[in-house]
């Protein structure tokens, strides 16, 4: 009757849950146990039992060992007596252990803390699971842009279409400004005029919509009236740094008055919004602040807009619901491609990398990154604790021994050793708090972030340490007391040569080994990460951007004047070239739809507006025709420079042939070498050249920057003739100069701070392993304390000796070498994906890496060796 | 005197109905059937075993048959004080709802 018969638990399985059941149940439990597998064998297969198995094992665990620590660590106060004992015997290694472990804890709860914070981002708004932001992408064949903001009249009408749905709208606006200018004249006349970087225009239901503290002011009114501003506190004391903030005017753009109506409590920093200034979003109706055409345009999107949807409502209700509104209200021309899409607010900090962004967003692949480090710590230093713990069990033999001859169950020496790992482990925890004190601090330093210890006092974080100190204990715990228990009594108490079994040292070599290879390929990851932030710092980007300086010029009367301004800048011999751009050439741009011929409907391409002379002043290379160029009347209507990529897509062999045909209504004149016009996240992709009209509106509306070419050996001079010439024509604006390099090399911020997290990290990551093996070697050495003695009698000399001591574990590293390599190539190779510009992967940080493991294993090995091999073998072998 | 709590009493009156068959697996199965949390294995154990202690269950060993390799089965059983005490429980809470029905449906109770 083959098929009637049980399936039955695995042996190993069994065997397991026979030692880990409290006695008193064992035969209960297997009972129990083994009937509901068969059940779960039948009803879903083998390898779901098993799975099945598995999970309930542990998640009954708590429930067997309740009685057990309590009891055995409690009750029996000999085992403290025991535990303390041994503890200040071997001080030494005490203290290796306890430090390994501690600094183990101290770094993975710094990286936890981190990446919780990461994690948490904007979810202290109350109703963070109903607030969405409005994406608006507009591509057609797969080109144009992914924008984050939307059309300034979306929301209101958005909110009009959709009132059952929708509870409330919130647009953040700003021109799309880097800074504006706000001021101040106080009561004895003196003026205090800033650029300010987080201005933001926003809807009166900002704080029904968001739970951003306010600390004076009435959050249903501040921002309702025109000419109404709330300020954060730290600008508050600013601008009004002995008085009250409430009630006086701020003076906007040299002619608007704003009433501060507010002002900002503490601020969470773990939000993607940041800003120092709101201002009433009704204060944009006056025609002087913004035109009446560019507040009701649909095509240009510059809104940041976030809704709040009625609890009942979900994302995917409205979303379907948003193609018939952009047939509705959005022009002819970009019906075809506008779709909208609903981004709830807690993915925008770690999964949002669209264009126009608020600000730079983190990046959940750097949270896994930071995630598997932050194990790999925790891991190397409890395999660091089995291994010294198992290497010093002989120590302890007799004490084993003595136990078992008294009467002793295995049991409960099992229960003796782990309730002192768990010891070591809160004693561990004790430890890492003062060391993640001093840690927090740096990890700021690098990250930017403001994360603080006591977060740790709260319930939760609470528990969760003391079982993060619980379960470590028992991990690393477990092993050691399974071998320790082990010991048969007479060969224990005999004290003889305790020929260490094969299998033991075994184990405690797999374990080093595995350590090796988590530190490995830290340190090849590592170096890795630092090899292509080098390359993304200095890949040649296709123009140069060392020489240029960019003015921020958005609404700046500066403007008005520009071709005066540009003609006495160039005066000075260190000032090359001056033109305009919409946006950070190198980072962003705009998008622009272009008619091609052949083509039914119009494309969506990168684009900037720019003035005369920007190829000069980028130092863009031409490979055929001229840039745009002030002696060229039609150059504003009727030109265009293109990129390759395009002129490839384009369908044209060779650049000069380019050269005269229509693109869009307007005729080409100019086709430039492809350059990076964004970040090297990105590939090239078709990019477009526009001038700028001729009109003051055009100007304001698509300069918000002066570029300037400046001579890097004379920039001093440069700099402070262009701020004479800027104080001339704009005396009321404060000069303010960007260089487009720092700008550049700020997009890497991210991986920036994830290359020095990590470095930080793969060090104390090899600190551990080396504070293991230096136990680990120690005791090995004094176990052979009389062979190496012998041997040296007989005329071994040192260096034999070193290379009798150290061989084996440099042959574990090698081998770590050799696993940790296609590791952490396979790991790099999967994050280098993330560019589109990569460096080729070398031998070189696999040779580094391991040649730093081996070296570093030699020294810290040596260090013991040398001492035993050269002590005076009458002192070891005189006493028997 | 000390009232049982919502899960001691739930417990006992799952052994109760149980009855011939209130061994600790088949006990899990029906709490969780009741109230969808599903004690791991070895977990339904502990809250039983108090009830024994306090003496409210009594306990015997059977013998089983080969589909538990052999190993007995634990089966529980109401003792006087266990249905003493459901008996007070359940005269408490009946006076605890006793509540005019108009309030009931002002608070959308019924």
């Amino acid at each position: 009757m083959k098929d009637q018969q049980q399936h039955q638990i695995p042996k190993f399985a069994l065997w397991i849950l026979r030692i880990i059941a409290p006695s008193h149940k064992r035969d209960l439990l297997e009972g129990d146990f083994s009937e509901l597998y068969h059940e779960e064998f039948q009803s879903k297969g083998q390898f779901r039992a098993n799975f099945w198995f598995w999970k309930q094992l542990l998640l009954s665990f708590p429930s067997f060992v309740q009685h057990s620590l309590l009891f055995g660590l409690v009750l029996l106060r000999s085992n403290w007596k025991m535990a303390l004992r041994s503890f200040q015997r071997q001080a030494g290694y005490s203290f290796l252990n306890l430090s390994g472990l501690a600094i183990g804890i101290a770094c993975f709860l710094a990286i936890m803390m981190y990446v919780n914070d990461e994690r948490s981002f904007d979810k202290f708004h109350s109703d963070y699971e109903n607030i969405y932001r409005v994406l608006d992408f507009r591509k057609v064949d797969g080109i144009g842009e992914e924008s984050a903001s939307a059309p300034i009249p979306l929301g209101e009408v958005l909110h009009n279409d959709f009132p059952e749905q929708i509870e409330s709208v919130v647009r953040f606006f700003n021109f799309q400004a880097p800074t504006l200018a706000l001021a101040r004249t106080s009561s004895n006349g003196i003026v205090k005029q800033f650029n300010e970087g987080s201005i933001y225009f926003v809807d009166g239901v900002f704080f029904d919509t968001f739970n951003f503290p306010l600390a004076q002011g009435n959050p249903e009114t501040a921002l309702l009236a025109p000419n109404q501003i709330v300020l954060s506190s730290k600008m508050a004391k600013k601008y009004f740094p002995d008085e009250e903030a409430i009630g006086k005017v701020l003076i906007f753009e040299d002619k608007h008055s704003m009433v501060v109506t507010g002002v900002l409590g503490v601020v969470p920093t773990n939000s993607h919004l940041n800003f120092d200034f709101l201002i009433s979003f009704s204060t944009l109706d006056n025609p002087e602040v913004l035109s009446e055409r560019l507040r009701t345009h649909w095509i240009w999107n510059p809104a940041w807009t976030y809704v709040k949807t009625k609890p009942s409502i979900s994302k995917e209700q409205l979303e379907a619901q948003l193609s018939g509104f952009v047939q509705r209200h959005f022009p002819e021309s970009r019906k075809d491609r506008v779709k909208l899409y609903l981004q709830p607010i807690v993915d925008i900090h770690l999964h949002s990398k669209l264009d126009y962004e608020m600000s730079a967003n983190g990046d959940a692949a750097y949270i896994y990154v930071f995630s598997s480090i932050a194990f790999s710590i925790l891991l190397i230093s409890c395999f660091n604790f089995i291994n010294l713990t198992t290497s010093r069990s002989t120590k302890r033999a007799r004490e084993i021994g003595m136990r078992k001859v008294l009467g002793g169950y295995r049991s409960q020496l099992i229960r003796q050793f782990l309730g002192e790992s768990i010891l070591v482990a809160f004693l561990a925890l004790l430890v890492a708090v003062p060391l993640l004190a001093v840690m927090i601090p740096v990890l700021n330093e690098f990250s930017g972030k403001s994360l603080s210890i006591s977060v740790l006092v709260a319930p939760i974080p609470l528990v969760a340490l003391i079982g993060l100190a619980l379960s470590i204990g028992l991990i690393s715990g477990t092993y050691p007391a399974l071998i320790m228990s082990r010991f048969k009594p007479v060969v224990a108490i005999r004290g003889t040569r305790f020929v260490e079994n094969f299998k033991g040292s075994l184990i405690r070599k797999i374990l080093v080994l595995a350590q090796f290879c988590l530190s490995i390929t830290l340190i090849a990851g590592t170096i890795i990460s630092i090899q292509q932030l080098d390359f993304l710092r200095n890949k040649k980007l296709g123009f140069e951007s060392d020489q240029v300086v960019l003015l921020p010029t958005s609404r700046s009367p500066i403007l008005s004047s520009y071709a005066a301004f540009k003609a006495k800048s160039l005066d000075h011999p260190a000032v090359l070239a001056l033109s305009t751009a919409e946006d950070i050439p190198g980072i962003r741009h705009q998008t622009g739809g272009y008619k091609v011929k052949g083509a039914s409907s119009e494309f969506q391409f990168p684009r900037l507006v720019v003035h005369d002379d920007f190829a000069n002043t980028l130092g863009l290379e031409l490979a055929a025709g001229r840039g745009f160029q002030s002696t060229f009347e039609t150059d504003p209507t009727d030109a265009v420079v293109i990129n390759e990529t395009l002129l490839k897509l384009l369908e044209w062999d060779s650049p000069s042939e380019a050269i005269g045909k229509s693109f869009s209504g307007k005729a080409i004149i100019g086709v430039t070498k492809d350059f990076h016009f964004t970040s090297l996240h990105r590939p090239i992709g078709p990019f477009v050249l526009e001038r700028v009209w001729n009109t003051m509106e055009s100007l304001y509306f698509s300069a918000r920057y002066i570029a300037i070419r400046v001579n890097t050996a004379n920039i001093e001079a440069a700099l402070s003739h262009i701020e004479n010439q800027w104080a001339e024509f704009a005396p009321d604006r404060t000069f303010e100069y960007l260089f487009l390099k720092d700008l550049i090399n700020d997009q890497y911020e991210d991986e920036n701070t994830m290359s020095s997290i990590s470095i930080v990290f793969t060090i104390l990551s090899v600190l551990i392993a080396c504070i293991g093996l230096l136990g680990l070697i120690s005791s090995t050495t004094e176990r052979r304390k009389k062979e190496i003695s012998i041997r040296k009698v007989m005329g071994a000399s040192v260096s034999n000796l070193l290379i009798l001591l150290s061989s084996s574990y440099v042959k574990l590293v090698v081998i770590a070498v050799l696993i940790a390599c296609p590791l952490a190539y396979v790991l790099a190779n999967y994050w280098l994906e993330y560019f589109a510009y990569q460096i080729d992967i070398t031998v070189w940080p696999f040779v580094t890496s391991g040649m730093l493991a081996v070296l570093i294993v030699i020294s810290t090995i040596s260090i013991q060796t040398v001492k035993s091999a050269l002590t005076n073998p009458v002192n070891s072998l005189r006493n028997e | 005197m000390t009232t049982l709590s919502r899960t001691e009493e739930i417990l006992l009156l799952m052994v109760c109905k149980l009855g011939d068959d209130a061994y600790g697996m088949q006990i899990r199965e029906e709490v969780r059937l009741l109230t969808g949390k599903l004690y791991s294995v070895g977990g339904i154990y502990v809250p039983l075993d108090r009830l024994v202690n306090r003496k409210l269950l009594s306990q015997l060993e059977v013998e089983s048959g080969n589909d538990r390799l052999g190993r007995p089965r634990r089966r529980f059983e109401i003792t006087a004080l266990g249905l003493e005490q459901l008996k007070t429980i359940r005269k408490m809470e009946e006076k605890m709802w006793n509540l005019p029905i108009s309030l009931l449906e002002k608070l959308k109770l019924t």
